[in-house]
């Protein structure tokens, strides 16, 4: 066991805090930066998407990126220490991260030549801003039962189903999408994973008001939508892989930005609770699970650096961040009474928090859905179903 | 950056793991608990000889001058065991103590003799005492050496056979040094009980396992229902976290990081709560069966609830590690 960066790593921290104090944005300034992306105003959006560009155009964001497609080549441990960095001063998250940390790497492993310069140089200036295409109103936790279907026309794919959760539908450009290309083939076989620009007849967008009341989820309605077949990445009905190893790319990567950005939000909560006796060993264990949580993250990173297989601690990882939040913004309301059933403009506007926190147990996997995984491929138990 | 164990810290796991299982089986555990003291004398003996008691001791006092981390990864392998042995108290926090504090003749003689050495913070609950050879008393900022012979022990009807509680009642002893010195110590023995606590509970999820996935009831392994599959992903994240967090606390005490004794209370505080939480819901998925005498769960379960609360439990350490929070680590 042995915690402490290497040199190198260290020099590169010393390199991104270099550049990020140099160029901060100064309108971040007393803004709640690290919310859910479609929800602010125009004038915020247009900021937030300068400020993607920067850093795309100074390369922090295509670190890992080879050197051909305008990455610097870097291992995993130069995203996390970005982004620890990033959340360590507060600046603002890049505005395309469905783009940047499903897409890219899907392109980078199972892209055409072609495919990649078309598409990558985009994700990294947010010139082209890009939404996931996975759930459907009847394909949630049970994804693999998907059933927008996409039928061959000459070069092209049509497309016809409905895709909800959406984020960023509103502004998007383009989406990818999991459809089924083959209705007889069982379930997972059937799926392909394919590019289509959202900004043509057959796409319709209908936005989704949220409990909290903001519009960040959409509907979207894809009526004869078209799409060339050359847009299809990795085989066709060979997507069910491909989004698999989208999803395995981002490991390790955001969880110490995680923490820092946990340790803020337990900052402002000691404040509220303040000495009030009947929270403290509420409190305390909000305190100890984010230490918790934090040693569970290098745990899982050193395998990560490493090349070792993803250990049973990686799996734990949404569970645990999801349930602290949830539990950190119960005692915020708790401890708020009344002030904690109204919404407040600011920095961290508790009830807000408190809502997103609802949310966090839902999607990307329900806590039940993380529950069954543990259960099922950690612990071997009979499985429930498909 | 490296989390997992050096080759040597392996062999040494893989060692002890080999040991236990060899001589420490659940029927050691169960005579053990129904001996005199609740230890098992003749596997102590072998600990000793064998070099483990002496982890963490100065190699000036013929020890092996390693540290935390490595005493962790003994106590952890015996927690896994149950082991009816005095190891946290003796190797974890007494030897580390008479190291800091210079006294390698009694090192010296605890290594030689295999002498169990029990630390007594509150007289009135001391763990360990049956079986100890001498007492460490840390009390009123003085630390002073008890011999068997000066000290009367009344043993308590304790849950936990195998790590029994007594009240003692010490002589003027022999002074050491001040209480303070032995501060590093007691945060590498927070951090080997924690992990010893994590081994147990590793116990207790790999046995609830196998009964959930060979109990069948309505036609199916119980573990195939979702209701008992959610405890047990509850319980693994409990042990695996247990095991981060110990190991966490044990590498920082081992290097003198500033936030040690933080991230021993947030350890500790930890390990209590998740204790309870494995030993209840490992009791619960077994059902009738864990409840009785004749099964060996009671063992874990009973280390379990008693480790929870030696050397401060959940809420003492929740409300240290509160009062040491020293922000956002680097």
């Amino acid at each position: 066991v042995d915690l402490r960066w290497s040199p190198e790593h260290e020099a590169f921290r010393r390199e991104a805090r270099a550049w990020l104090a140099h160029h901060r944005p100064a309108w971040a300034a007393g803004r709640r930066v690290d919310g859910r992306l479609g929800d602010e105003d125009d004038e915020t959006w247009a900021l937030r998407r300068d400020w993607h560009r920067r850093m795309g155009e100074a390369g922090w964001l295509t670190l890992r990126w080879p050197a051909e497609y305008g990455g610097r080549g870097l291992g995993v441990a130069a995203d996390v220490i970005w982004n620890e960095e990033c959340a360590r001063l507060g600046v603002p998250e890049p505005v395309n991260p469905a783009g940047l940390r499903l897409l890219a790497p899907v392109l980078l492993r199972f892209g055409s030549d072609d495919q990649r310069r078309r598409f990558l140089p985009g994700i990294a200036t947010a010139d082209c801003i890009w939404c996931q295409g996975f759930s459907e109103p009847d394909a949630g936790s049970d994804l693999a039962s998907l059933r927008t279907r996409a039928v061959r026309d000459g070069g092209d794919l049509v497309i016809t189903g409905r895709k909800v959760w959406t984020t960023l539908a509103e502004r998007g450009d383009w989406m990818f999408a999991l459809v089924r290309t083959d209705p007889h083939a069982l379930r997972h076989r059937g799926i392909s994973f394919v590019l289509l620009d959202l900004r043509q007849p057959g796409v319709e967008i209908r936005p989704i008001r949220q409990l909290g009341g903001g519009h960040g989820f959409a509907e979207v309605i894809l009526d004869g939508a078209r799409t060339p077949v050359a847009n299809v990445v990795g085989d066709v009905n060979g997507g069910w892989t491909v989004a698999a190893a989208a999803l395995e790319h981002e490991r390790g990567s955001a969880g110490l930005a995680n923490y820092v950005r946990f340790r803020r939000i337990f900052a402002d909560l000691r404040q509220i609770v303040g000495d009030d006796p009947g929270a403290q060993h509420a409190l305390a264990r909000s305190l100890v699970d984010i230490e918790v949580f934090r040693a569970n993250v290098l745990r899982s990173l050193s395998a990560v650096l490493r090349d070792e297989p993803p250990g049973p601690e990686a799996s734990v990882t949404k569970l645990f961040w999801s349930e602290w939040y949830r539990d950190a913004t119960d005692l915020a309301l708790e401890v708020l009474g009344p002030a904690g059933r109204t919404f407040c403009a600011g920095e961290r506007d508790w009830l807000v928090e408190y809502l997103d926190a609802r949310a966090g147990t839902i999607y990307a996997g329900t806590s039940e859905i993380q529950r069954n995984v543990l259960a099922e491929r950690v612990l071997g138990l009979p499985r429930e179903s498909g | 950056m490296h989390f997992g164990l050096t080759e040597d810290q392996r062999a040494m796991e893989a060692a002890v793991r080999q040991f236990a299982e060899r001589e420490i089986g659940p029927a050691v555990v169960r005579a053990a608990a129904e001996s005199a003291d609740g230890v098992d004398w003749t596997a102590w003996r072998r600990s000793a000889s064998l070099g483990w008691l002496g982890v963490g001791a100065p190699a000036t006092a013929g020890g092996l001058a390693l540290a935390a981390v490595e005493l962790a990864v003994v106590a952890r392998e015996l927690g896994y065991a149950n082991a009816p042995l005095p190891f946290v108290s003796t190797a974890a926090y007494a030897i580390p103590a008479l190291g800091a504090l210079g006294a390698d003749d009694l090192v010296a003689r605890v290594l030689a003799d295999g002498l169990a050495v029990a630390v007594v913070e509150d007289p009135e609950w001391v763990a360990d005492a049956t079986g100890a050879g001498a007492f460490l008393a840390i009390d009123g900022g003085v630390v002073t050496w008890h011999e068997r012979d000066e000290v009367t022990v009344t043993p308590r009807d304790s849950l936990d056979r195998t790590r029994r509680l007594a009240s003692v009642r010490l002589g003027a002893g022999q002074q050491l040094g001040p209480a303070h010195a032995v501060a590093p110590a007691r945060l590498i023995a927070v951090g080997a009980l924690s992990a010893e606590i994590g081994g147990g509970l590793q116990w207790m999820l790999d046995r609830t396992v196998e009964y959930a996935t060979s109990r069948v009831q309505f036609g199916r392994p119980i573990g195939a229902f979702q209701a008992v599959k959610h405890h047990l992903a509850d319980v693994l994240i409990r042990t695996e976290s247990s095991r981060s967090i110990a190991f966490h606390a044990a590498w920082a005490a081992a290097v003198g990081a500033p936030d040690a004794e933080y991230l021993a209370s947030v350890a500790k505080a930890y390990c209590s709560e998740a204790a309870l939480f494995v030993a209840g819901r490992s009791l619960q998925l077994h059902g009738g069966v864990g409840f009785t005498w004749e099964h060996d769960l009671q063992f874990w379960y009973k280390r379990a609830l008693t480790n929870a609360v030696l050397l401060g439990d959940a809420r003492e350490h929740g409300l240290r590690a509160l009062a040491l929070d020293p922000g956002i680590a680097a």
